[in-house]
């Protein structure tokens, strides 16, 4: 997929989104809005409705309260007698006892003629006694009034006799608190959310498989100029060979010779290592459980990186430290490990610099470290070289020939022997590879 | 010899440098190897009398 193409992708989505994400806010907001005021005209309905009760049920029990002065032939004027104690509760200041009976009557004639159809129940306070004389529960469903539960009629701070009214089915909406607008937002923040966590994975996904692509190019390209050279030559010298005059110099036919062999090994040992990560991508590679002395596949390494390293004039330095270097663990891979990092070191130090192997102990670890003094490996590299088909891009990369396997294998063969390998490098000063591996229990 | 041009081969791979070489040389060419494009440079300004250097920088194909 080009850049433009997918530059074209990210905006199409990123508007999709954005979109999404706004219709979203835009939903919410329009959603609370409606909702507060839906809550606003509610409360105000149902205030309306409560004071209209209020004002009837004042109205009746001062209605009840004249007749009852009547009836006692008292002339004082209660002024303001009838107090609403609570939404459901009134209280009326008299002057005198009063029979429960006569109470009832009285407040069952007056609330049905303003049609108070709530139940309610009584009690008559009288002072002498101190004590709260109830009286029945009134209810409209007079099969359902001797059932119900007598309420703890509420005992107020008054001198004087008073009744008091209790609405116990009434509830009022003015002194609960306002429904919780909180919860319905939850739900469109939740999809946006998953809308968003779906487009950031979607972008990660692309840009994660457009570099797996540019590395296979890379791969390609870099494995096609690997074995067009050794074609070519076998090819040249295929030519020589069949030209009747060189049958007659026997020096320039064995010279022939050992290229082709040469040029051959090399072929079989790149299609080797292709294979090699081929089968260790499949997770079926089989690591033999071999007793091995990483100080011996170390000087073996050096041994065969000796050639390679004296024709740019470097050193193979070893220090070989560690008190004990045995580990459980397949000689071939290990060694091939250990020579990758040494060719790497070989072919990215600087020409006459040393290259050293150093071994030491950490704990139960043997850590091997390989130092080169080279171009290094910038910060931003750093973190991929491990990789499949990775290279570092450099203005003249041909200098130094690779598939970009050879560090991903050293660190497969790591994991796979329960070890790691890290790294630490400078640009310009050279870089350390440190591989790490259990040392073997000694019982 | 001298109606043959001298041919510069610039080639990095030390096999495949022998073997252009020797063909070359085979075919009545006189041919100057170098390892690299710095070489092949020095080369060439030593001895200006070349024909068209046949890679001019390091192989890539």
């Amino acid at each position: 997929m080009g850049r433009r193409a997918i530059g074209t992708l990210m905006l199409l989505a990123l508007l999709g989104v954005g979109g999404v994400v706004a219709i979203q806010l835009l939903w919410l907001q329009q959603a609370s809005f409606f909702q507060r005021e839906q809550i606003a005209i509610n409360q105000e309905q149902a205030r309306q409705l409560e004071k209209q009760f209020n004002d009837r049920v004042v109205m009746a029990l001062t209605d009840v309260t004249e007749q009852i002065l009547t009836i006692n032939k008292d002339s004082t004027d209660l002024y303001d007698a009838v107090k609403q104690e609570r939404p459901n509760y009134f209280a009326v200041t008299i002057n005198d006892t009063l029979h429960p009976y006569l109470l009832e009557a009285l407040l069952r004639k007056e609330f049905s003629r303003r049609h108070i159809l709530e139940d309610f129940e009584y009690g008559v306070y009288d002072c002498f006694t101190d004590s709260i004389v109830y009286g029945n529960y009134v209810a409209q469903d007079t099969a359902a009034a001797d059932t119900m539960p007598h309420s703890q009629l509420l005992k107020l701070d008054k001198d004087g006799h008073y009744f008091g009214v209790y609405f116990p089915t009434r509830h009022s909406t003015l002194w609960e608190a306002p429904p919780d607008v909180g919860w319905t937002w939850i739900f469109p923040v939740v999809v946006t959310l998953i809308v968003l966590g779906f487009f950031a994975y979607s972008v990660w996904v692309i840009l994660r498989q457009k570099r797996l692509s540019e590395m296979k190019n890379d791969f390609i390209g870099n494995m096609t100029h690997e074995l067009k050279t050794p074609i070519s030559t076998i090819a040249l010298s295929a030519e020589v060979l069949s030209d009747p005059a060189t049958m007659h110099e026997p020096e320039r036919l064995q010279e022939y010779a050992r290229i082709i062999r040469s040029e051959n090994e090399r072929l079989r040992t790149q299609v080797e290592r292709v294979l090699q990560l081929s089968t260790l991508d499949k997770d079926s590679l089989r690591m033999k459980q071999e007793t091995v002395d990483m100080h011996d596949v170390a000087r073996s390494a050096a041994d065969s990186i000796k050639l390679q390293a004296q024709e740019r004039g470097m050193e193979v330095l070893l220090r070989l430290e560690a008190d004990g270097a045995i580990v459980q663990g397949d000689r071939v891979h290990l060694a091939n490990a250990v020579f990758n990092l040494l060719d790497n070191a070989v072919k990215y130090g600087r020409a006459g610099t040393p290259i050293e192997i150093r071994t030491s102990r950490r704990g139960m670890e043997l850590l091997l470290s390989v130092k080169d003094q080279g171009i290094g490996i910038r910060k931003e590299d750093q973190r991929h070289v491990f990789e499949r088909f990775f290279r570092v891009h450099t203005g003249n990369v041909h200098d130094v020939k690779g598939f970009g396997l050879g560090l991903h294998y050293v660190q497969q063969i790591a994991l796979a022997h329960g070890g790691g390998i890290s790294l630490s490098s400078e640009p310009g000063k050279g870089s350390v590879f440190i591989l790490s591996l259990p040392l073997k229990q000694t019982a | 010899m001298s109606d043959r041009p001298t041919i510069l081969l610039v080639e990095d791979d030390q096999n495949l440098g022998f073997v252009v070489q020797d063909a070359l040389k085979r075919k009545g060419y006189t041919v100057h190897l170098a390892r690299d494009g710095k070489e092949g440079l020095k080369k060439f300004n030593e001895q200006r009398s070349y024909s068209s250097p046949r890679r001019a920088r390091p192989m890539i194909a």
